[in-house]
């Protein structure tokens, strides 16, 4: 019988656009993306250290012989500084493990995916996590009350 | 392309129904939702859309919830069924929204089987719902749809002004009684199959009890300006990565994201 690829679940408890999920959702929707979508066997998640900034559990699971990648919930589950990201893309080329990300439904397997997920990085930019409230300027010569639907 | 007159017609109405230039991409969604619908539940027809209207016919009220919650799993996982929906409508969304696009991560179908109460959706507006007043939504019949309870409902900008303070304002109505008392400022909506209706979220919409002898059978996703604001007013999961993915990027938003980027990092920019 074919065994079961095993991946591990990665917790970060960071704002993902402005949501902390909190451990146990995150485990949870780790567990049935591994289960369901990656037909693997899941290895329970585990949690970032909140007061290093050496991403010590991430590296960790990636010298874990055992597994055949990790399942973060989002890219933005990674390292935000992108120098700590390249050092993690190099880890996980090294040991030949895969990121698999939920909520973009992407994964990293190749060198050649690191393009894909460091242009989605784009969108942690805060022009698109930043609550609207006010125009400026500029923004208010298109208010024209014939356009105002409440 | 959109023209002025439509573009007034929008204005105006807050909705905009218009021939689908690509009828090949929609005869590929329908025909990706009837051999999806079809492989669960034989179809007697092989004409698809008798099979649509009759689907009642194949399955209990019962059996339905399960029944759309495995299709619209079956269809968000074909990725090529993302580029179809979002060509069957470039037209209009390049005309009012732009061509540089966020998508909605999940596209939904709609099974409405007569008499069934329990997939009613209640007048309401997005906007209450935390979603961004920049977006549309895409709404595709996968079969003619009749101007009655067959159909969705949806009110004017103008009488929507009325309708939204009541609900936002009122210490003793529900919803139920403003949508009665403003019962007549709504319009059911007749859509062929190759039309495309596409409206503003921020006006209210709905459905009732589809009362018709058929069933009516739509998919709808929600598309915005990739470079328009996501969260309004109150944070929420409206956004990238939550809710919306970005479907088209242009090459010179990545230069000049990059471009901030690389400035702020390096601070080799005078004014830093």
């Amino acid at each position: 019988m074919k065994k079961m690829p095993i991946f591990a679940g990665y917790i970060n408890l960071k704002p993902i656009n402005g949501i902390i999920f909190p451990s146990y959702a995150q485990n949870q929707i780790n567990k049935e993306y591994i289960t369901s979508k990656l037909n693997g066997e899941f290895f329970m998640s585990t949690n970032e250290n909140t007061y290093g900034k050496n991403n010590i559990v991430l590296r960790s699971l990636l010298e874990e012989k055992s597994l055949r990648g990790i399942c973060l919930l989002s890219v933005y589950s990674l390292p935000d500084i992108k120098k700590q990201r390249e050092e993690i893309y190099k880890l996980s080329l090294k040991y030949k493990k895969e990121f698999h990300f939920v909520f973009e439904e992407k994964f990293l397997k190749n060198k050649k995916d690191i393009s894909t997920i460091e242009d989605l990085f784009i969108f942690n930019n805060s022009f698109f996590t930043t609550k609207k409230k006010f125009l400026n300027k500029f923004e208010r010569q298109f208010v024209n009350k014939d356009w105002s639907f409440v | 392309m959109v023209n002025e007159k439509e573009i007034n017609f929008f204005k105006k109405n807050g909705y905009l129904i218009k021939k689908s230039p690509d009828q090949i991409s929609l005869n590929k969604l329908q025909d990706f939702v009837y051999k999806i619908l079809s492989k669960k539940k034989k179809s007697l027809s092989k004409d698809k859309k008798k099979y649509f209207q009759s689907l009642h016919k194949y399955i209990t009220k019962k059996e339905l919830n399960n029944f759309r919650v495995n299709a619209i799993t079956l269809i968000n996982r074909n990725k090529n069924f993302r580029d179809l929906y979002y060509n069957s409508s470039k037209e209009l969304l390049d005309g009012l929204v732009g061509n540089e696009i966020a998508m909605q991560k999940k596209i939904n179908l709609s099974i409405q089987i007569p008499n069934d109460t329990k997939s009613m959706l209640p007048m309401h507006s997005d906007i209450y719902a935390g979603e961004s007043p920049f977006e549309v939504v895409v709404w595709i019949p996968l079969m003619d749809v009749k101007k009655s309870t067959h159909s969705m409902f949806i009110t004017n900008p103008k009488d929507n002004i009325a309708i939204n303070k009541a609900i936002t304002k009122s210490k003793k109505l529900t919803i139920i009684k403003i949508y009665n008392k403003f019962k007549k400022k709504f319009k059911f909506l007749k859509i062929n199959f190759g039309e495309i209706l596409i409206f503003s979220p921020i006006i209210q919409h709905g459905n009732v009890v589809n009362t018709t002898k058929e069933t009516r059978i739509s998919l709808n996703c929600r598309f915005k300006s990739l470079l328009s604001p996501y969260d309004v007013f109150s944070k929420t999961h409206r956004n990238i990565p939550h809710f919306f993915q970005p479907h088209t990027v242009k090459p010179l938003t990545k230069i000049g994201f990059n471009f901030i980027e690389t400035v702020n990092k390096k601070k080799f920019h005078g004014s830093l």
